[in-house]
């Protein structure tokens, strides 16, 4: 270790109220950052090792590890951890490709783009929570649109359930991947602009098709910016709850609750017309397990997708 | 110039996002809420002209007016409501503004949210996880010495030991009710030759079967239950048949002092049948209550379950609908009854216990929410069912009452005493699935139903002697129980 390097006293001056000045413009943030983030995390985290009813009468009571022992006995939150993956995994496979061709369409200079790329954005900047009722009205199985077209059309003979539990999830993905598709895009467009048209010119001039174009130089010139497109839609997939609650609230019969819901139901659990007592430091404990699963699915694919970056 | 464009795209995107996010907070606002605001703001101006004039002068002394804020979460009688508030607000000659706030699913999030922060309002309408939150906290005030002689003559029949009245503190005084009924279309039961309501549980699923077998062509079906959300559906429907065939509430024994659900059997079988092709209408198990209403409007169902106090008015105004409905009680096994129906006490108001206006408060209270005459009106009218002697003898009840004389409470419907979970909310903490979802997974054929109703007797019995052993919980055993008196 060198030992360091001596400061005048006016350069030190001078640093001092730089930096003041820097930490000056970072405090709101950080005091908002603080506020709204960190202290959640450890309050929800304290909360892991009480027994508490929530506000109230309630007398919250430190059990240590028992909540953590019942998430790891619980067989409806492990139910909820496959749904979780059956349903990023299958969102994550759809969106991705889908977003990614349609940036790839509509990143030309063409008319009409900016009106088709606003419209698939759309999407993005609806209500989740809207997005599920219209969804409920597009597939339930008594006068959804679905069904009445596919019937109109002879696909199928019999109204289909969506909704029911063969094939909710289904839905859900459909739903997810709807409203998913033009954030990503956008991002993909983000990605294609950054890449040097002379090197795709060059590329061109050296005899390489469209195909060749596209896999040997615009998908590889993209690896940072997938690499990023990538982990948010993990996170995402990994978190999504809001349009799940709307449209099927985790059922029929737990066939489509997903880690996120699960965790929350604890803290706020539908109870018109009847008592359920809230469980805060259960749903405690089922949000950090959660956010452990969510976290090392994130670290895994951060490891396995390092390449990414080093491509170009 | 390209990263220019990016940047401009996603600034407009964010920006579209903060917009939308803005017009989302306000369109959610219900009409009665934007009402609400505009109270507030009325009362506002007045409050910041007082601090103008100096903060040491006390209220009376300024002339300004005293505020009293109630909070309530029924949307249904809100015109009503709001003109009767009005009213006292132009004619009372105590110098009292009433500010009447409506807020909807949120409301006990709300009031666990003023309560944590100190601004609660002077009085909040009755629910019971609201009540049962607080009661032993000392947030609400006993009203029992604000009432006069007259007051507790008129209410005295709504004054319920170990409901609302607790070591003699009485701490509000329900002026309504609502029960749950069988609710049937007229017009379908006479299509396929049914003649009356069914009364027994067989009867209930053969006539579902019936209209199912028969009409299902035409897009109609026998039964339906709001089964998204099976806490929604099975307490205003199975549980309420278990009380009126086992005489027990929730699940719970009051003779034995224990949980026993194995009672439920033949009603959740009954339950099973009902949900199944056979007779329910498709897409059960992912109904919520209103599209279940539009379609029993629209004349696609036979029969479902439901509250006595929403579905007339809904029928008559959120869902008009042309075919004739009709109401009946909740079958139950053989048609033997053993225990009364638990009906559920409305309209009572909370006062709290830290207002520095409880006198004013509880003035409003006699003058607009516990007046007779406008008990009375409020009963004509059909916004709820009166439960307040006075009124009810004097009151000329609204059509659909006297078409359907089973919306009322009746002799068959009571009041149960509170079971250990809901005296004290620590008291019976479940593990795993609670009664609701683990009998929505037998109803819809993911569970077996005897092992199904064992296990949530062992499980609730097992939170029960958990949280006895713990003092959170007390036995609550009442030897002499009788359901049909209780």
């Amino acid at each position: 270790m060198s030992k360091k390097e001596k400061i005048s006293p006016a350069k030190r001056k001078r640093l001092i109220r730089e930096n003041l000045r820097s930490y000056s413009l970072l405090l709101p943030n950080l005091i908002l950052f603080l506020a709204f983030s960190v202290y959640p995390v450890l309050w929800t985290f304290k909360y892991v090792f009480y027994r508490y009813g929530g506000y109230g009468s309630s007398v919250p009571k430190f059990v240590g590890f028992d909540n953590l022992i019942r998430v790891f006995g619980d067989d409806i939150y492990w139910k909820a951890v496959k749904n979780t993956f059956v349903y990023a995994g299958a969102k994550i496979l759809f969106v991705i490709p889908i977003a990614f061709f349609l940036a790839l369409l509509l990143n030309k200079k063409r008319r009409g783009n900016g009106f088709f790329q606003s419209v698939i954005f759309m999407p993005t900047v609806m209500s989740s929570a809207v997005m599920g009722l219209v969804f409920y009205l597009l597939f339930n199985v008594y006068n959804g649109q679905i069904n009445r077209y596919l019937l109109d059309w002879n696909i199928i003979s019999q109204p289909v359930n969506w909704l029911g539990k063969q094939h909710a999830m289904k839905t859900l993905v459909i739903t997810a991947i709807w409203g998913g598709i033009g954030n990503y895009m956008v991002y993909f467009i983000a990605g294609l602009q950054q890449i040097s048209q002379d090197t795709l010119e060059s590329a061109r001039i050296d005899g390489a098709n469209r195909l060749q174009t596209l896999w040997y130089i615009t998908i590889p010139m993209l690896g940072p910016i997938l690499k990023i497109i990538l982990m948010l839609s993990i996170t995402a997939a990994f978190s999504d709850m809001n349009s799940v609650m709307v449209l099927t609230e985790g059922g029929p019969t737990n066939a489509t609750m997903v880690m996120a819901l699960y965790g929350y139901q604890f803290f706020f659990p539908i109870s018109a017309g009847t008592v359920i007592t809230p469980q805060y430091g259960y749903g405690a404990a089922v949000s950090t397990v959660s956010a452990v699963i969510a976290g090392l699915i994130t670290l895994g694919y951060l490891f396995i997708s390092r390449k990414l970056d080093d491509i170009y | 110039m390209k990263l220019k464009k990016v940047l401009a795209l996603t600034m407009a995107a964010m920006l579209t996002v903060t917009a939308l996010a803005g017009c989302g907070n306000s369109g959610t606002d219900s009409p009665e809420e934007s009402q609400t605001e505009q109270s507030k703001e009325s009362a506002e101006p007045e409050e910041s002209e007082a601090s103008n004039a100096g903060d040491e002068v006390s209220a009376e002394s300024s002339g300004e007016k005293t505020v009293i804020t109630v909070w309530t979460k029924d949307r249904h009688d809100a015109e009503f409501m709001q003109g009767k508030i009005d009213e006292y607000n132009a004619t009372n000659t105590d110098n009292i503004e009433v500010v009447y706030e409506i807020y909807s699913d949120n409301y006990s999030q709300a009031v666990d949210m003023v309560f944590q922060n100190g601004d609660a309002p002077d009085m909040f309408v009755f629910l019971d996880q609201v009540f049962q939150n607080y009661y032993n906290t000392g947030k609400f005030a006993d009203i029992t010495p604000l009432m006069d002689d007259e007051f507790k003559a008129t209410f005295a029949d709504n004054m319920i030991d170990g409901f609302n009245v607790f070591d003699g503190k009485c701490y509000f005084i329900p002026t309504a009710a609502t029960a749950c009924r069988l609710f049937y279309n007229k017009d379908i039961f006479a299509k396929v030759g049914i003649e009356k309501a069914p009364e027994t549980l067989q009867e209930l699923v053969d006539d579902a079967k019936l209209i199912t077998e028969q009409l299902s062509g035409e897009g109609i079906y026998g039964f339906a239950a709001n089964m998204k959300s099976a806490q929604s559906a099975l307490s205003r429907s199975l549980m309420k048949q278990g009380e009126r065939e086992l005489g027990m509430k929730f699940g719970y024994d009051f003779k034995n002092g224990r949980y026993d659900f194995t009672g439920y059997e033949s009603l959740v079988s009954a339950w099973k049948t009902l949900m199944s092709p056979e007779c329910a209408f498709p897409g059960c198990e992912s109904l919520d209550i209103d599209p279940l209403r539009t379609q029993f409007a629209d004349g696609k169902i036979g029969m479902y379950m439901s509250f006595t106090h929403a579905e007339p008015g809904v029928y008559a105004n959120q869902f008009p609908m042309e075919q004739e409905w009709g109401c009946a009680q909740l079958p139950v096994t053989d048609g033997k009854v053993v225990g009364a129906e638990h009906y559920q006490p409305l309209n009572g108001y909370l006062f709290n216990a830290e207002s520095e206006h409880l006198e004013e408060a509880w003035k409003v209270y006699c003058a607009v929410f516990a007046n007779v005459d406008t008990l009375k009106e409020y009963y004509e009218n059909g916004f709820g069912i009166s439960t307040v002697k006075k009124v009810i003898e004097s009151a000329q009840p609204a059509q659909y009452y006297l078409d359907n004389p089973d919306l009322l409470v009746c002799d068959t419907d009571a009041v149960y005493p509170l079971n250990p979970g809901e005296v004290n909310v620590d008291a019976v903490i479940i593990e795993g699935q609670n009664m609701y979802e683990a009998m929505a997974e037998m109803i819809l054929g993911d569970m077996d139903i005897a092992e199904g109703l064992q296990d949530l007797t062992d499980r609730y019995n097992a939170a029960l002697d958990a949280g006895i052993a713990e003092g959170a919980g007390t036995e609550i055993k009442i030897d002499n129980f009788d359901p049909m008196n209780p």
